[in-house]
């Protein structure tokens, strides 16, 4: 652990990780958020799941009308930003600035770009095929709301990388900024997360 | 004791600091009369609309049995609505006031967003009431086919006005962390807090698209998420104005000078 953190350690950091080490990632509040989003993403697929139970077949003839393939690549893009956002992080706490962390941060943001690109064409073409979320067919109704509310957070966490990117150019950094990178971080990773959740729940379940 | 030069004036900082105290105090309890008041204007027994009795797939005539049947109490519901209305005016203007201090030395834009959003949020409720009170004011008159549209206009106006109240609760958020003095007006998770209410009360919106299911203006989504998200943000937030006058710390111990 860097020393600014180990005297930052709250009492609820002892707590869990004793004396020895380890620390709350960015700071407690963005964990407030972060399992507050979670709760409500939750709620909405507990909802989803009691639909798909009452309509099983035609939700999983539906399910067979979506782009495999391309929820497949945007499942790996974001893995991928989600993995350069970690070294990232790892680089800059380590001091390590310059190149490497400016490279790390434009893979993360070219990917989060690229699934936009991909999950674009992706409505285009479902669409384009007469499936559209009030066409009274239960199960595009959830893939549109769905889908889309993740789009806004994966828009919003591309302007959260770009501030990540700004702050890591900071010269000299203090603990304040590795807070904030690590805040970013964890908001990515939950994008992320929300993906990993999503693509097996809409698009493989049977 | 210190004083300061004020609007040509010389000011009292204790005794400012007390006032100050005092408006805090009236403040938190607004929102949490602000809430309590709404509450009780739409539960069953007053005005039947939280959690509603009627749906966006009741058909006309079932819309209009349900008025006349009820417009007594949904008269009452719409006065008292009204009424404590104003409370959340009090509570949003105290907020914008005790975060006013962040932006000092700086343009406030903050806090001019704040006060602007205020105004829209407050509309947003009295408009609920004002809708609710038409309705019922000649319900027994008007064809059940136009009472249905009003009765669907009071949830529309209720449920999908809310991208501005979003925008209200990012700037106090951003205010509350950019504060960086060392007794702040608000704990940073709050400003964490203001960013979850402000993503997760804008589901609502999808109530445009659907009659039925959980997307409808009665469902889980559209009405009892965000019902709980708002009061959730608005509880919290009036508590954590009311604690730093209990526990003695926070905002009365910031120079008095930077509102001057």
């Amino acid at each position: 652990m860097l020393v600014a953190e180990k005297n930052k350690a709250t009492a609820l950091d002892r707590l869990l990780f004793g004396a020895g080490g380890g620390h709350v990632p960015g700071e407690w509040g963005i964990w407030v958020f972060i399992f507050g989003d979670m709760t409500w993403y939750c709620l909405m697929c507990v909802t989803y799941m009691t639909d798909r139970v009452k309509h099983i077949a035609e939700f999983n003839r539906a399910a067979g009308t979506l782009h495999h393939d391309i929820a497949a690549v945007n499942m790996l893009l974001l893995l991928t930003s989600s993995l350069a956002v970690a070294y990232a992080v790892r680089a800059v706490r380590h001091g390590i600035r310059g190149r490497l962390v400016s490279a790390l941060m434009a893979v993360a943001v070219t990917c989060g770009l690229a699934f936009v690109v991909n999950k674009a064409y992706e409505y285009q073409s479902m669409w384009h095929a007469g499936y559209t979320p009030i066409g009274g067919q239960a199960f595009y109704m959830w893939y549109y709301i769905l889908t889309w509310v993740h789009l806004t957070h994966l828009i919003g966490g591309i302007f959260v990388l770009r501030f990540m990117y700004y702050v890591s150019k900071r010269s000299p950094l203090e603990p304040g900024d590795i807070r904030s990178m690590e805040c970013c971080a964890s908001f990515w990773h939950a994008v992320d997360l929300l993906w990993v959740i999503l693509f097996p729940l809409l698009y493989l379940v049977r | 004791m210190a004083t300061v030069a004020a609007l040509g004036n010389r000011v009292d900082i204790k005794k400012l600091d007390d006032s100050f105290r005092k408006v805090n105090v009236w403040a938190g309890w607004g929102g949490i009369i602000f809430t309590a008041g709404f509450l009780l204007a739409c539960i069953p027994g007053v005005s039947y609309q939280i959690p509603p009795t009627l749906n966006a797939m009741n058909t006309p005539q079932e819309v209009h049995d349900f008025y006349v049947a009820h417009t007594l109490g949904i008269q009452i519901g719409a006065w008292l609505g009204m009424c404590f209305s104003a409370f959340y005016y009090v509570w949003g203007a105290a907020v914008a006031a005790m975060l006013r201090r962040v932006e000092n030395g700086r343009p406030p834009v903050l806090t001019y967003i704040q006060l602007g959003a205020i105004g829209v949020g407050v509309f947003n409720s009295v408009l609920y009431f004002f809708w609710m009170a038409w309705c019922a004011f000649r319900c027994a008159d008007i064809p059940p086919e136009m009472l249905r549209s009003m009765n669907d206009m009071l949830f529309i106006q209720l449920e999908f006005e809310v991208f501005p109240l979003s925008l209200w609760a990012v700037a106090i958020g951003l205010e509350i962390l950019l504060d960086k003095s060392p007794n702040p007006v608000f704990p940073r998770w709050c400003g964490w807090l203001n960013f979850w209410y402000a993503g997760l009360v804008m589901t609502g919106q999808f109530m445009i698209f659907f009659h039925a299911g959980p997307f409808a203006w009665n469902g889980v989504f559209a009405l009892y998420w965000p019902a709980f998200v708002f009061f959730a943000w608005i509880s919290a937030m009036s508590w954590m104005m009311l604690k730093p006058i209990k526990t003695d710390s926070g905002v009365q111990h910031v120079s008095q000078e930077l509102y001057t």
